[in-house]
């Protein structure tokens, strides 16, 4: 295990001096940069098959419901599958997992602009290319970045998972607009292209697995360990280190501890708020008198606090404990939550769009940051996978509940009051999180052991 | 009878999933762009493309003056 190449970079962590003074920008924003790129085409795909729905109806001759069976089979797939990555990732090395994993979606994608029917609709776009899209966002990622940074791993995961933001709102409209110029399997082809042409080569010339890989350290601190003092005068040998103390060889351990479950459980209630309100929140806008257009132009105010909200939380958690932040995410929805229920529609509507946006994604890096702070590197990819299905499993099962819920009693309040009780509760869970005691941010530094491998190990600064 | 309408309901509230934008909030979207710019999708597809172009390939630029800067010992 220790071998592995995915696995080479583990804690401890290791102190090695100031960081990188000068030379230019870190090597690991372009990892960001390449990643963000990455999501960004990926997701932006993803959620553009919402576009297509008409197109494939007409020409299929089929029902919207058919067509839906292919988007809630891949919602399945790609959240089951997240563990699987996670493992290759730890493995293999996220680099090779998201080069063969792209490579996959971009045909995939082309793929999907062949299909004669719905039935092979579902197939490829269901299981092929829900299935690749995983192994590229966000298990891999997470697990990579991580390695790259410690003090400012909540602000470099934030970062790339906005590309996923920013997808949506330019790769959706850029399909739209192909529909409207081409026809739908253009779109695909053109779409499939941009991931085997651009997303592809990006990712082989970019991302590395770890700093070590290129003679670096993690955040920027000094290279080259096997020079002591470079011409500056720095010194680049590791003096003290910092183990994780719940660190496991095997990742089942990390479920012998609670963080692991708290993390997991507030995570999947996290799932289940934001997919129930995905899919419902046109549809309760409108039980409400809202019009539709309105309920969009809302949707839209979300998406875009749900930016701010990201990239803010990631960069406010490398400076604080992540779990306080954490908590006030859930707690700030819950009450987003609340008011959709007690506000009266147009006040809860855009209540919800800016309490509820600034809260959307900002989970993604607190949930990842304390999972890489707490358990370490070693097995931080199938952690990351496990936390993320349980994300997808339980949001996919909000969808359906919430569905027969509205159905049975026409309304979505029983639903929203579920969902604040339990965005409470994860708040209270994620401050039971005893970061202070498990999360290597806190730990005290030790002296390094002389046979500690350089770049097994990573830097973090005094005072994180 | 309500259990069979609510089942038979799912698949279309699935369609509105976060992984698949909402086809009316894409409407809107594309109302809007229209309105703002008033120029023809053509031209949208065109800047739009440009834009998802230039980023990757100005990235690997950027890229490949770091590496050799630092394999100039820059760093």
């Amino acid at each position: 295990m220790e071998d592995q190449p995915g696995s080479s970079d583990t804690s401890p962590e290791i102190e090695t001096g100031e960081p990188e003074s000068g030379g230019g920008i870190f090597y690991g924003w372009y990892i960001v940069a390449a990643m963000f790129f990455a999501t960004f085409i990926g997701v932006g795909t993803r959620q553009g098959f919402g576009v297509f729905v008409k197109a494939w109806e007409d020409d299929f001759g089929t029902s919207v419901g058919l067509i839906s069976v292919a988007a809630g089979i891949g919602w399945a797939v790609n959240g089951l599958l997240q563990p699987v990555f996670g493992r290759l990732t730890d493995i293999y090395g996220g680099r090779r997992v998201m080069i063969i994993s792209i490579t996959a979606l971009g045909f995939s994608t082309i793929a999907v602009g062949l299909v004669p029917n719905v039935y092979f609709l579902i197939a490829v776009y269901g299981f092929v290319l829900s299935a690749t899209a995983g192994g590229v966002f966000p298990t891999p990622m997470s697990s990579v970045v991580s390695r790259w940074f410690h003090r400012k791993r909540g602000t470099a995961i934030s970062l790339f998972t906005a590309g996923g933001s920013f997808g949506g709102m330019l790769m959706v409209p850029f399909a739209a607009y192909l529909l409207v110029i081409a026809d739908w399997r253009t779109a695909w082809f053109v779409m499939g292209g941009i991931m085997v042409f651009l997303g592809m080569p990006l990712l082989v010339a970019i991302i590395r697995d770890s700093p070590s890989d290129m003679g670096l350290e993690p955040d920027g601190g000094p290279g080259k360990r096997e020079t002591t003092d470079d011409s500056e005068g720095r010194t680049s040998t590791p003096t003290t280190i910092r183990i994780a103390p719940l660190e496991a060889h095997k990742w089942m351990d990390s479920f012998r501890s609670a963080p692991m479950w708290q993390l997991s459980l507030t995570f999947a209630v996290c799932g289940v708020t934001t997919a129930m309100i995905s899919v419902h929140f046109v549809r309760w806008a409108e039980t409400e008198g809202i019009s539709a257009g309105t309920a969009a132009l809302a949707f839209g105010v979300l998406s875009a606090f749900n930016f701010m909200g990201l990239v803010s939380a990631g960069w406010i958690s490398d400076h604080m404990p992540r779990k306080y932040l954490l908590a006030t995410v859930y707690w700030a929805r819950a009450l987003a939550f609340l008011g959709l229920i007690f506000l009266p529609g147009q006040m809860a509507l855009w209540t919800f769009a800016v309490l509820g946006g600034a809260s959307w994604l900002a989970t993604l890096p607190l949930t990842s940051g304390l999972t890489a702070d707490v358990y370490g590197l070693r097995n931080i990819g199938t952690l990351n996978g496990l936390a993320q299905m349980s994300h997808q499993v339980a949001g996919g099962t909000a969808v359906v509940v919430t569905g027969v819920v509205f159905a049975v009693w026409d309304t979505y309040n029983p639903t929203f009051a579920v969902g604040a009780v339990l965005l409470v509760a994860a708040g209270f869970a994620s401050i039971a999180i005893q970061e202070h005691k498990y999360s290597i941010r806190y730990q005290t530094p030790v002296p390094a052991p002389p046979a500690a491998t350089p770049f097994s190990v990573s830097a973090i600064a005094d005072g994180d | 009878m309500w259990f069979m309408n609510a089942v038979m309901s799912l698949p279309a509230l699935l369609l509105h999933h976060s992984e698949s934008v909402d086809p009316t909030l894409i409407e809107w979207i594309k109302d809007e762009i229209d309105a703002i710019f008033g120029v023809s999708p053509t031209m949208i597809v065109v800047v739009l493309g440009a834009v998802t172009l230039a980023f990757p390939i100005g990235l690997m630029v950027l890229a490949m003056l770091r590496v050799r800067k630092m394999r100039r010992g820059g760093s």
